[in-house]
């Protein structure tokens, strides 16, 4: 079913929206558990072994694995199915956005001047293209759309839409990836207690607010270019009554001192984000980190520690979910790019962290002394998922 | 500042397509969108059937503000899970028991034991 935002700023729905949202969240289901794994399926039994015969050797990336799957019924079927139930996602709450307006503005507006957070807009802030120009995952408008001055409907929209699209896979607050990843550094590493964190590409913040949560004495900090999340970020985390301080602020420019922050996070972030930016923010990462801080990212596992076919089903997204970047993005090796960034490749971690929402607190915090245990419910948004995170420590 | 807000209703750049005739990728969107709203109005009459067990009679604002219970959002959830096993079931057909080629083989066999003159 889908969940709805666990928050004062959660949207009025009537009825028949909440049982197309419900039916939307079913469907997603049926799409990513049961025709995913049909099509794995048929792949093994039909075409791999066509694919094989024909090119003399198995498929060995993801891209030879899309070539041979493109042609098949069961694939076409899923993507069709799949490209529809993400925009229904969007579709099953553009209404409510609409018609609430009247209720969920001065809300926003309310809980936006009440603290305990801050905001600091810049609207002199140039948004990059791999933003202003495209829709990504389908959302019309994107992260940055303004329909009016100090508009936020684009972040009430996301929220809203992600409540349905998660299944409730994240919890209520859609906090799961932050909340289980920090919960883990804290048990793995008892001794490290961050002063200021710093979230990068935050959007509504809800991986955000975890980190805020499991080190409360920490003065937590969130960059984003797109001002209609941040001021819906700004409100939500008021209306939860925690205080983070956001930022509209490009990741590949920051506007922070050296040596300021004890964790630089982010979470779902670079894959949306063109090669040559990443590698400027990841240098800025280091720039920022205090030594002895950590730089770490919650992403989509590298297609290099995936199978033919599992790194071909993450690459899905790339080809048909407008993430032009994820592709790219996944065929690095992300020790090297923390390498060149500035860290030491001995300073190098990467975690597979259980999710707390599907597994349990107790399970997380058990998988500490687990490390890099890679399998195909990696990130991958399905039953018992787990989430795949890399960094660096920068050095004493 | 207006109360009214048009948010946009379709992505910006090419909608992908995987069918050999694009029209089938939009009767697609239409089936999906017509069994969206088939679940809606299940939901509705189920909310109705059930305030009208526990009720006797109902009023329009008391369905449109029904909410189900734990235990009716799961019996509804399992309806909505079994009704899209029963819509979809064609697209289930490839990944079955056996595999194509074995299939299209043993159907080949059959064949040719049911063809005259074997």
């Amino acid at each position: 079913m889908a969940s709805a935002p666990h928050h004062d700023l959660k949207l009025g729905t009537t009825l028949d929206e909440t049982a197309r949202q419900d039916f939307v969240a079913t469907l997603r289901g049926f799409v990513l558990n049961d025709l995913a794994a049909d099509m794995s399926q048929v792949y093994e039994q039909d075409v791999k072994p066509r694919a094989t015969r024909e090119m003399g050797h198995e498929p060995a990336t993801a891209s030879e694995v899309h070539k041979a799957m493109r042609p098949n019924l069961t694939f076409k079927m899923y993507s069709s199915m799949r490209v529809n139930t993400q925009e229904m996602v969007w579709d099953s709450v553009r209404e409510a956005v609409q018609r609430e307006v009247p209720v969920w503005r001065p809300r926003l507006k309310q809980a936006g001047g009440k603290g305990p957070g801050t905001l600091h807009l810049n609207p002199d802030l140039e948004i990059p293209r791999s933003v202003s120009a495209i829709d990504v995952h389908l959302l019309p408008g994107n992260y940055d759309s303004e329909h009016g001055p100090e508009d936020a409907s684009q972040g009430v929209w996301f929220d809203h839409g992600s409540a349905v699209f998660y299944m409730g896979l994240l919890g209520p607050d859609q906090g799961d990836i932050g909340r289980s990843i920090s919960t883990f550094i804290k048990t793995k590493y008892p001794d490290f207690s961050p002063k200021k964190i710093l979230d990068l590409g935050c959007t509504i913040g809800q991986n955000t607010l975890p980190w805020a949560q499991t080190y409360p004495d920490a003065e937590v900090h969130a960059i984003d270019v797109g001002a209609p999340v941040l001021r819906y970020a700004h409100a939500r985390a008021n209306a939860l009554g925690v205080g983070v301080h956001w930022h509209q602020m490009n990741a590949s420019s920051l506007d922070f001192e050296d040596e300021s922050f004890d964790v630089v996070w982010s979470s779902m972030f670079w894959h949306e984000v063109p090669l040559k930016d990443i590698r400027k923010a990841f240098k800025e990462a280091y720039r920022v980190l205090k030594p002895g801080g950590l730089m770490l990212h919650m992403e989509l596992p590298p297609n290099s520690t995936l199978s033919a076919y599992d790194g071909f089903y993450l690459d899905w997204d790339s080809w048909y979910n407008m993430e032009p970047f994820y592709k790219s993005f996944r065929d690095q090796d992300p020790k090297a790019l923390c390498v060149e960034a500035g860290f030491p490749a001995d300073g190098f971690a990467q975690y597979v962290v259980p999710s707390v929402n599907w597994f349990g607190e107790e399970a997380t915090k058990q998988a500490v002394d687990e490390q890099g245990k890679f399998d195909q419910n990696t990130g991958r948004f399905a039953n018992g998922i787990s989430w795949y995170s890399f960094g660096a420590w920068k050095p004493e | 500042m207006t109360d009214e807000l048009e948010l946009p209703r379709h992505t910006r750049g090419k909608r992908p397509h995987f069918f050999e005739d694009p029209a089938v990728d939009q009767l697609m969107s239409v089936v999906l969108a017509m069994a969206a709203e088939v679940s809606v109005l299940y939901d509705r009459v189920d909310a109705m059937q059930r305030l009208m067990d526990e009720k006797g009679s109902l009023s329009r604002a008391e369905l449109e503000a029904y909410q189900p219970d734990e235990a009716a959002a799961a019996e509804r959830q399992a309806r909505r899970e079994a009704y899209l096993q029963r819509i979809f079931r064609v697209i289930r057909r490839e990944a079955g028991t056996f595999s194509t080629e074995e299939a299209e083989t043993y159907t080949a066999e059959v064949e040719a034991e049911l063809s005259p003159g074997s």
